[in-house]
């Protein structure tokens, strides 16, 4: 039996994105193109009228397995801008805890005749399980799969580097702290590779970079100094603290001292390079206060940039459900 | 006094294969009751009841199983004695060891006995069980390992289940020794393995799933292969999965420790890639690693130094389908074992000696039995084979209870014709 293409499943047979669960194996015009869409969608926010109609009449399913705030409000809002209709199903409190299977809970929404689901789940590759057993024409986006990926969190970095930096080619890039337990590092790196930056390095200590990383396409680095040596990009990665008590780390003081960005670590970098983090950020573990709200700073416009790129997504992969369906309309039509 | 009707069955002009004898030529095998009594001529006097025609098919050794899940009693939603054994005989075996995490586990008579009752009651396969090296598999307090073997247990094992500390393990193999009791386990440092699902590598850093490291394996094994040397236990390592673990367990077989080993069927077919795709079919224990453990694990067998067992650990539907690392692990391997091991020999990546040595002789000698053998007077435990026979499985086609099968609908050149248990024709097809 062949393993199954992971990134084959996202497309539909015109090769237009249907579900968005990774970025690994998209190509970059399909990357370029939904950074494109969000940007478009970028003026459509400073407008006083802000919705668009784009996905009218469609059922849109928040399914958060895992607990999170800011990204399932965020997508709620997207949703919102294209007009659709939003369920918020807080699952890690509801059904499953009551012994329902993952796929029971599945095909009770879909008896309702949802048309999109927006999915967060504690295990790894939980979206493509879902994508693949659910009904046709029903688009499934990746909020976050144990760690192996957080596509959209990938993607509005990269709308961002994009606007600071109109381009990805001659780009140095550095991910900072936990790349052992970070979907948003393993989806950043493959998005950063595919749009043509050829620098992508992580740095951290040996126990939070996962082994065989350079499998990746990126080299690993153990100190600061070195690693951010004339990057354009500091992408910092927030620090859970549950990691200090198992025999991970030493002590938040010691990351700090060591991966903590400060002024002068930041100094090792290219003096226009820019500062992100996917947030939420830990103020003196894995940054300070002068950096996270300093003049390179992009930790803000991140956030605002999160909108429109679930608009993109949300509205493409749509899109490619309903070239799918009126492609089958038409095939059965023609057996007809 | 009446006699009873002798039972006489020749299996005519097979080309009889059995590299343990050293016969690899067109025989006829003839059979009375449950005894081979002749190969090549008919004694003096043989009247067959019925003759099977083996013409243009080879003639093996029955197949025996080292390791068998068969879910019977406790997990009936995931198999049965009957159903499992059917499988196993439509793949060729005659033999399987049923593994002792059973509900109850196999750890009294009582168990062992039911287990080999149902067994018989099915008639599909004979069935050995493997009792439990510790209470209730717990890895803390010592079974009752002499009356398990009295109960039939031709060996204890501990599959693999973390021992509380080491000196349990070592007082398990101590107790052992003294009762000739074959001790059996799967190495693997539970701390280490640290809750992972696949092998560590660069799939599962690309996959995000937490990686089971190879240092799981060998570091737990060094330390079963030195209690081996101090108590003198005969140890048998199941399921191997790294080549590091086969060559320290061939550095310890010229050092003369008592110990031997096996490999699952899967582990020689797939590897950590094939679990790219999320596939919870490709999820088992132990798991599948890179593609250079996967070619040191066949040249082991074509060396003669690993038996391959099945790992047949059937599932029902909904233990499947769930995202891979929680699903359970584990696949329905029995079904179409033969077929698979064929495809390994077609592709030259065994040679047909080692793959049926591997599967006969080997592990009779493990669980040190008169089984896997042709031989005069030998229990009359053959399968037939047509190696061009096309086949492909489908759900429906499954006998056991476990869906959990990842080669349906894969094209497979070789199929067994019969499968023939005590002299008795078990599965014709």
């Amino acid at each position: 039996m062949q393993p199954m293409d992971p990134s084959q499943i996202q497309l539909n047979k015109e090769g237009r994105l249907k579900h968005f669960l990774t970025t690994e194996g998209l190509s970059k015009e399909i990357l370029s193109e939904i950074i494109d869409t969000a940007n478009s969608f970028i003026s459509t926010q400073e407008r006083s009228v802000k919705t668009v109609p784009l996905l009218r009449g469609k059922t849109v399913v928040n399914l958060f397995f895992e607990n999170s705030t800011r990204t399932r409000s965020t997508f709620e809002l997207a949703a919102k801008r294209l007009s659709a209709n939003i369920l918020n199903l807080d699952i890690a409190r509801s059904a499953t805890s009551k012994g329902e299977t993952l796929m029971d809970t599945l095909w009770n929404l879909e008896s309702m005749y949802s048309d999109m689901f927006v999915v967060r789940h504690a295990d790894s590759g939980a979206a493509h399980f879902i994508a693949q057993h659910v009904t046709p024409n029903v688009a499934v986006i990746n909020a976050g799969d144990g760690r192996h990926a957080h596509p959209t969190q990938a993607m509005l970095d990269m709308l961002t580097i994009h606007r600071e930096k109109s381009g990805f080619e001659h780009l140095s890039v550095a991910i900072v702290g936990d790349i052992l337990h970070s979907r948003v590092a393993r989806s950043q790196i493959y998005a950063l590779k595919t749009l043509g930056c050829n620098d992508v390095r992580v740095i951290g200590p040996n126990t939070l970079i996962p082994k065989d990383i350079e499998s990746l396409g990126v080299r690993a680095f153990n100190n600061m100094k070195d690693g951010l040596k004339g990057v354009d990009v500091v992408i910092m990665l927030r620090l859970q603290k549950e990691r200090m008590q198992t025999a991970l780390l030493p002590s938040e003081s010691e990351y700090y001292r060591l991966y903590g960005l400060n002024t002068e670590k930041l100094a090792y970098a290219n003096h226009d390079a820019i500062v992100m983090h996917p947030g939420p950020i830990n103020r003196g573990v894995e940054i300070e206060s002068a950096v996270a709200d300093g003049p390179q700073s992009v930790i803000l416009k991140q956030v605002s940039n999160g909108i429109p790129m679930r608009m993109a997504v949300m509205a493409m992969a749509m899109s490619g459900q309903n070239q799918e369906q009126a492609l089958q309309d038409q095939n059965q039509e023609g057996a007809q | 006094m009446q006699l009873q009707p002798q039972h006489r069955l020749c299996i005519s002009g097979g080309h009889v294969f059995d590299p343990s004898q050293n016969l690899d030529s067109v025989l006829d095998i003839f059979i009375e009751n449950e005894r081979i009594v002749a190969i090549g001529c008919a004694p003096e006097g043989f009247v067959a009841n019925t003759t099977l025609d083996a013409s243009g098919q080879m003639v093996f050794p029955g197949f025996i199983d080292l390791h068998s899940f068969l879910a019977e009693p406790g997990f009936n939603q995931k198999g049965s004695i009957a159903t499992e054994t059917q499988a196993a005989a439509r793949s060729g075996f005659t033999t399987i060891c049923c593994t002792p995490n059973t509900k109850p586990v196999i750890d009294s008579s009582a168990v062992a006995a039911l287990i080999q009752e149902k067994a018989k009651q099915a008639g599909h396969c004979s069935v050995l069980t493997l009792g439990a090296l510790t209470a209730n598999l717990e890895g803390e307090q010592l079974s009752n390992m002499s009356g398990l073997k009295e109960a039939g247990c031709v060996a204890l094992s501990n599959l693999e289940l973390p021992f509380k500390n080491s000196h349990v393990i070592k007082q398990c193999y101590h107790y052992a020794a003294g009762f000739n009791i074959t001790a059996i386990v799967t190495p693997i440092d539970t701390a280490l393995a640290h809750g992972g699902c696949m092998h560590e590598g660069p799939a599962s850093t690309q996959m995000g799933l937490p990686g089971v490291p190879v240092s799981a394996e060998t570091s737990a094994l060094a330390q079963h292969l030195i209690l081996c040397e101090e108590t003198g236990v005969q140890l048998h390592i199941s399921r191997i999965s790294s080549a590091r673990a086969l060559d320290m367990i061939i550095k310890a077989q010229q050092d003369g420790l008592p110990v031997t080993a096996d490999v699952a069927l899967g582990n020689l077919v797939f590897t950590d890639e094939s679990c790219r795709g999320y596939d919870s079919l490709m999820h088992v224990s132990p798991v599948y690693r890179s593609k250079s453990d996967r070619l040191a694990l066949l040249d082991g067998v074509n060396k003669g130094h690993l038996s391959i067992c099945s790992n047949h650990s059937p599932q029902d539907l909904a233990a499947k389908m769930a995202p891979f690392s929680a699903s359970e692990a584990g696949i329905n391997s029995l079904d179409n074992f033969t077929q698979v091991l064929l495809s390994l020999v077609h592709k030259q990546e065994l040679t047909l000696e080692a793959a049926i040595k591997a599967v006969s002789s080997s592990p009779a000698s493990v669980l040190q039995q008169k089984l896997g053998t042709i031989a005069l007077e030998q229990r009359a435990d053959l399968c037939i084979v047509n190696l061009e026979q096309a086949v492909t499985s489908e759900s429906e086609t499954l006998m056991s209870k476990g869906r959990n099968n990842p080669w349906l609908g894969t094209p497979f050149k070789g199929g067994v014709t019969h499968t023939i248990n005590g002299g008795h024709i078990v599965f014709q097809n």
